[in-house]
């Protein structure tokens, strides 16, 4: 098969991988190519994702037969496989024209996870040591891969991710047979731990070479298996702290086979659920709130008609109105309305004087949210009208919209 | 009432600064160098040293922060109408009230050019991403046509990323580009003669680009308004991807 040919195959095989970002690695350079801390966006698919890296499988032709995977062992489909100078090349032809930030390289399992592995490596190498690529990458590491390997990839790569996929290991062992919990949380566990060596001895002075500068990351898929949000959460809150993960990712499940075990075809992919994962996940990082507080074993799942931070505003009005001239940062944070950028322009602005409600908006606060919740120099605020009728004019999106286009996350 | 006149950039504009605290007189108008001079008014104008310019640059980064003299920088090559006597209030202000003018967020004067600059700022970092080169006989030509004067802005960011390569960005709006060569850039006045040929290579290589960006997307998820939402028609022209949409050749 040609290039061409192969790449429509590759690309086809990755892309219900939704992670494609290029961000975390800082001030790597190369005779050819850098790195960016924020990461950058190259172009936007026809689903509005974002594309960064070139995103394709090393191979699509797969010994393990994972009942949710269209690369599954037994399913019909055109298999191929690159070889490591062909997916380097066609990386260093698209990065020169500025098409993308580098290259996401991951594959099928091909004969054995180190076999695949060791593909994966040569391919990075040619790309680092004879091209002297500086650009990102974001590489795989294969369930089940042996720690060597693991380290050797870990050296040459960006960051690195392993899929949990699914939630919980009955849902593993009925639908993945041939992965399981510990072959994909022991690659975890070794990167993990690679990286907080690493990052011990740079503080103690002694340099080497950096092992996935840009951390770990891993996706899991929402509604193939029966695990409620709650469990999802707290998964992810655990990875955060135990294996400290830089994201977790969360896929819509769309349904690629026939099995009695997973949603039929023609079900639609729970996008909504998608994106309240992903908010809930948000007031996880950056908000700091627990698991706990979000959801709890009598409500295990978000209410998709409200953003889970204003959920908890709702069930917990005794914290409001919170007084933006005086209170800590922390609090501000919690007021629905309010994000990260717009809570820190808060406190540099109100140094020069008490803000209003005029200067809330300006400073990028969504006062048709945040004014129910909050007190400034305004003195007319509304108290909250009766509960039921908040939660009508804070329900987002409206009901009854088609909820499977994707959204943006709006706090 | 007196209108100062510059050539138009930003060194101009800093020894013009350099002119206005000599004088202790104020502006109360000021006009780059392509404007029409007013007849109604008295002009003053100022000449562009660029050794001058440099330690303004470096006395006003001291005592301004860096930081403001960068949103300053940045607002003065937005396209907001006025950006010249709202940069210099800007400066003005900072110069009395230390670094802190910066966060006065709620005040208008540092409103407007934080949200010059942010936008210059939003476009420059969206055309390191869009910005599309192609191999016209060894060197790597990518046209674009920017709101603001961002060339300046992205060439040194592609002077690290591609620095073994000879390369020109042209804006096609205004008829400059940067050109780097051996290791530097320099911004210089160009034109092209209409569209420029592809090779047969280069043809093979946008199909290649052409064929991921189709088949990367989840066609149960297609959603064009997002799409739009990030990448905005204007865009289009110099895209590669979006040839057959009424994009590139």
């Amino acid at each position: 098969m040609e290039t061409l040919g192969k790449l429509a195959v590759l690309a086809e095989g990755a892309k219900y991988d939704v992670s494609c970002s290029s961000s975390g690695s800082a001030g790597r350079r190369g005779a050819l190519g850098s790195t960016s801390l924020g990461g950058i966006c190259h172009s936007w698919s026809d689903d509005g994702r974002c594309i960064s890296l070139l995103k394709v499988l090393f191979s699509n032709d797969c010994v393990f037969d994972c009942a949710y995977c269209v690369n599954r062992r037994s399913a019909d489909i055109p298999r191929a496989t690159f070889t490591p100078r062909e997916l380097a090349d066609l990386t260093i032809q698209m990065y020169r024209r500025n098409y993308i930030e580098g290259l996401f390289l991951s594959s099928a399992v091909v004969r054995s996870p180190d076999d695949t592995m060791v593909q994966l490596i040569r391919t990075a190498k040619i790309l680092r040591e004879e091209h002297r690529f500086g650009g990102y990458i974001h590489a795989k590491a294969i369930p089940g891969a042996s720690p060597s390997l693991l380290g050797t990839l870990g050296l040459l790569a960006d960051r690195m991710s392993v899929n949990i996929e699914l939630p919980s290991e009955t849902s593993l062992r009925a639908l993945a047979p041939q992965k399981s919990r510990d072959s994909i949380l022991r690659p975890m566990a070794f990167i993990g731990g690679t990286i907080e060596e690493r990052k011990k001895k740079t503080r103690s002075g002694r340099s080497g070479p950096v092992f996935v500068p840009a951390g770990q990351s891993t996706q899991l898929m929402v509604g193939a298996s029966p695990e409620n949000d709650f469990t999802i959460l707290r998964l992810s809150e655990g990875l955060y702290r135990s294996f400290g993960l830089k994201r977790v990712y969360y896929s819509a499940y769309i349904p690629v086979s026939e099995n009695p075990l997973l949603p039929a075809p023609a079900t639609k992919p729970p996008m909504l659920r998608e994106h309240r994962l992903y908010q809930a996940d948000w007031l996880l990082r950056f908000y700091g709130f627990r698991a706990e507080e979000v959801l709890n074993p009598q409500q295990p799942d978000l209410d998709e008609s409200l953003d889970p931070k204003t959920g908890w505003a709702l069930a917990h009005q005794g914290f409001f109105p919170v007084d933006v001239n005086r209170a800590s940062y922390e609090e501000i944070l919690r007021v629905p309305g309010i994000g990260v950028r717009s809570a820190k322009r808060i406190l540099t602005a109100r140094r020069g004087h008490l803000l209003d409600g005029d200067d809330l908006g300006k400073l990028g606060v969504v006062m048709k949210r945040a004014r129910f919740f909050i007190a400034c120099k305004s003195p007319a605020f509304p108290a909250f009208p009766a509960g039921g009728d908040l939660r009508r004019l804070l329900s987002s999106p409206p009901p009854g919209k088609d909820n499977l286009r994707q959204l943006r996350l709006e706090f | 009432m007196a209108v100062w006149t510059f050539d138009g950039t930003f060194n101009g504009f800093l020894c013009l600064i350099h002119e206005s605290a000599r004088r202790k007189e104020r502006p109360e108008g000021i006009r780059g160098g392509g404007e029409n001079q007013p007849l109604f008014f008295d002009t003053v104008q100022t000449a562009t040293d660029e050794r001058l310019a440099a330690s303004v640059r470096a006395a006003l980064a001291a005592r301004l922060s860096r930081r403001v003299l960068t949103t300053g920088y940045y607002a003065f090559l937005s396209v907001i109408p006025g950006r010249e006597m709202a940069v210099y209030r800007y400066f003005a202000l900072a110069w009395t009230m230390g670094p802190g003018a910066a966060g006065l967020l709620a005040d208008g004067r540092v409103r407007a050019v934080h949200e010059a600059g942010r936008a210059v700022s939003r476009e420059r970092h969206r055309f390191l991403g869009l910005l599309r080169f192609s191999e016209l006989g060894g060197v790597l030509y990518a046209p674009f046509e920017p709101e603001g004067d961002i060339l300046p802005l992205v060439a040194g960011h592609f002077a690290l990323r591609l620095g073994a390569e000879r390369w020109i960005i042209h804006d096609t709006g205004r008829n400059t580009a940067a050109v780097f060569e051996n290791g530097t850039w320099r911004v210089t006045a160009f034109r092209t003669a209409g569209p420029l040929p592809l090779s047969g290579k280069e043809r093979e290589i946008r199909d290649l680009w052409k064929r991921y960006f189709s088949s990367t997307a989840v066609q149960t998820r297609k959603n064009p308004e997002l799409q739009r939402q990030f990448m905005p028609k204007k865009y289009w022209k110099h895209l590669p991807e979006k040839e057959d949409a009424g994009g590139a050749r």
